[in-house]
């Protein structure tokens, strides 16, 4: 078997980094991040926002225009691919069609000058944690879609480099089977500690496999941590809308004497005054589905008409118009509700967001207090 | 209306039909489908085609009517016929010449040109052009530039010390001044066609290969050549389809001279059907060279095949 530490651990700098093809427009700007070794680094955001572009300036499969890119500790703008010691894995795989499975996971390491027995060992091992080795003489057509993805994971092994770039490695997959290779690809990048930079538009791939991430929006950081802590304190709408499924309820509102009055009319209040609002009156508000239960006795908040119900098995999302939008609220368990129903509901004050109606930037939360852990509970 | 008329015409309620009313058989409604190419192939390609065969085993007259049939005596004479086996030297001399040197020519140019550069399209333009000019007006500037007295060809050679060489006159040099004019003509299909076949290969594959750094003839080697195969493939046949049935650069250059050193194949048939209207010996050299193109095909599927990677 590979050991944790077969790899050298590698960490990625990137300062003031920007691109642009026509010398005048920044498809993207003022990247600073710094990837740690060993972290498992995820890119997030829509598509066109510049997240694969980065990654492949990383790669070297792009030239970076600005700033300055360090791969431990050494300036790369310059060095060619390979100079860079990383391996890469495409979205489409990139496996080429004419070779078995074991030359194409083989392909290209007689230029490390690795022995062949060596290529061989690796080549193995490769193969028998991925589960190819009854594979290894087929060619990648005769492979299902997810043997495909294993080979090319399996061809990014054997290189041992430090540095492993994915781009949206699971995207071709099914729903079934890229749960399965998502919690696969990150048990392995564990035990063999490897810095892996994951490019992904899927919010729930960078929640479940991410120890960081980064979103990404037409080029511009929005905001960089780790995933619960981006989910608890998203630092704008942006944010907040990508990021969580359903995504953050948002609506205009005005405030008036600590109250927060919706387009309609419908007022909710603020837990306590907030001084950091600097005196605005127009500011977005922002709630989580699952922070809007149903009302009890006398807490309610509003009455709300459902304009659909999704009844998920454990859950249920609820429907409804608030202001100027369509929010969602998540319950849980099975609940019976007609479309149309009038439904009370609760949102708790200490769960409100407020941000900035103009700029989008987050201006009071209040950080949760929930902390659910199984540490001292008898087992 | 809308409701009804559709269920009426949907394609259940026909299929239904069809079995109650025991429609055409489907060979008949194939056939029909073909005709309109039937009729065609078998006006200009298929009745010619067993008429060449037809008459090859006759002596006919000048107006290339059967007169005695005399089996396969037209064949048995033409191969132990000197001027018979000097066309067969000189057509497949040609086709040595032009097809690998052509080929490799192309696939020169479509790697050079398929490098993503500011004004590339310039040099595929270029390099593709000679797809349209016309044999007739391609054969007449070679045939210019060939001239021993004015051509621009002797000029230069004349240059670097050389002196006169009688391109299209000498024996020596016919049939390869013919081969260069030729590779030259076809070198913009070739080229095109190569050019195509590279473009489709995926971008993904090289990017791999530089992430893994492997070298230039490397990629070329184990990603380029063999994802390049079907087309390879595809433009090698049609090559020496191609070269197997030259007549027109033949005909404007040296008319087979001189001494029969050009005299290719199809020249050698034109000659003997509407020179010498000897119809039942052109039937016969007709029918080897359709058997002779008919097996290096067969040949190219049978090695080809093999080594070609279809996706």
């Amino acid at each position: 078997m590979i050991e944790k530490g077969a790899f050298l651990m590698k960490k990625v700098e990137l300062v003031n980094i920007g691109k642009s093809y026509d010398q005048k427009t920044n498809v993207i700007q003022d990247i600073n991040v710094t990837i740690e070794p060993g972290e498992f680094f995820v890119l997030v955001g829509p598509s066109g926002c510049g997240k694969s572009t980065m990654l492949r300036m990383i790669a070297g499969l792009e030239e970076v225009t600005q700033g300055e890119l360090l791969i431990g500790d050494v300036k790369a703008n310059k060095l060619l691919p390979s100079q860079r010691d990383l391996s890469m894995v495409f979205q489409n795989y990139a496996l080429y069609p004419h070779l078995t499975v074991e030359q194409n996971i083989l392909f290209g390491l007689h230029t490390k000058k690795i022995s062949k027995q060596e290529q061989q060992k690796r080549c193995r091992e490769a193969a028998e944690m991925l589960g190819l080795s009854e594979y290894l003489k087929r060619k990648p057509r005769q492979l299902s879609g997810g043997q495909r993805q294993r080979v090319a994971l399996a061809r990014a092994i054997v290189t041992h480099s430090p540095i492993c770039l994915m781009d949206e490695p699971l995207s071709n997959l099914d729903a079934k089977l890229r749960a399965k290779m998502r919690s696969e690809i990150r048990q392995i990048q564990r035990k063999l500690g490897i810095t892996m930079i994951y490019v992904t538009h899927d919010q729930t791939e960078a929640m479940t496999m991410a120890d960081r991430m980064m979103i990404l929006n037409e080029g511009n950081i929005q905001q960089v941590g780790r995933p619960l802590d981006i989910y608890n304190a998203p630092k704008n709408t942006f944010v907040a809308s990508f990021i969580g499924s359903p995504p953050m309820n948002l609506s205009n509102v005005s405030i008036e004497n600590n109250l927060l009055v919706f387009e309609d009319r419908r007022a909710i209040s603020m837990s306590t005054p907030h001084s950091n609002l600097n005196g605005k009156k127009e500011v977005v508000v922002g709630v989580r589905p699952e922070h809007i239960q149903l009302a009890t006795n006398d807490n309610t908040s509003f009455i709300v008409e459902v304009d659909n119900v999704e009844i998920l098995g454990t859950e249920t999302l609820l429907t409804f118009h608030m202001g100027d939008k369509q929010w969602m609220a998540k319950w849980n368990g099975q609940w019976t509700i007609k479309v149309g129903e009038r439904v009370p509901i609760f949102i708790d004050p200490k769960h409100l967001f407020l941000f900035d109606g103009d700029t989008g930037s987050c201006l009071h939360y209040e950080p949760s207090t929930e902390d659910l852990t199984v540490k001292g509970a008898l087992v | 209306m809308s409701a009804v008329t559709k269920t009426a015409n949907s394609p259940v309620s026909v299929s239904a039909n069809s079995k109650e009313k025991k429609s055409m058989p489907t060979i008949i409604v194939g056939l029909a489908y073909l005709l309109p190419s039937l009729l065609l192939f078998s006006v200009f390609l298929f009745y010619p085609m067993i008429k060449t065969l037809y008459l090859s085993l006759f002596i006919t007259d000048t107006q290339g009517n059967p007169l005695n049939f005399v089996g396969l005596q037209n064949f048995l004479y033409l191969f132990t016929d000197p001027n018979f086996l000097q066309s067969m030297k000189a057509t497949f001399l040609f086709v040595l010449y032009t097809v690998p040197i052509g080929l490799v020519i192309a696939l020169f140019l479509a790697l050079i040109a398929n490098e993503k550069l500011k004004g590339i399209g310039f040099f595929r333009t270029m390099f593709s052009s000679t797809m349209g000019m016309s044999v007739a007006a391609s054969s007449v500037i070679w045939m210019f530039m060939y001239n021993p007295t004015i051509g621009v060809i002797n000029k230069v050679l004349n240059l670097v010390g050389i002196h006169d060489v009688q391109w299209l006159l000498d024996p020596k040099y016919a049939l390869v001044a013919v081969s260069i004019s030729t590779i030259w003509m076809n070198i913009g299909f070739t080229f095109l066609i190569l050019l195509g076949g590279l473009q489709n290969i995926d971008e993904k594959l090289y990017e791999n290969a530089r992430i893994a750094g492997v070298s230039y003839w490397y990629q070329l080697l184990k990603i380029t050549l063999p994802m390049l195969s079907p087309t390879l493939f595809f433009i090698i046949t049609v090559s020496f389809i191609n070269a197997f049935q030259t007549f027109g650069q033949i005909d404007i250059l040296t008319k087979g001279g001189p001494t029969d050193s050009t005299n290719v194949i199809v020249y050698s048939i034109y000659k003997d059907a509407f020179v010498n209207y000897n119809v039942g010996s052109a039937s016969a050299q007709a029918t080897i060279l359709f058997f002779c193109i008919l097996l290096v095909t067969a040949l190219q599927f049978k090695l080809g095949e093999r080594k070609v990677h279809y996706q």
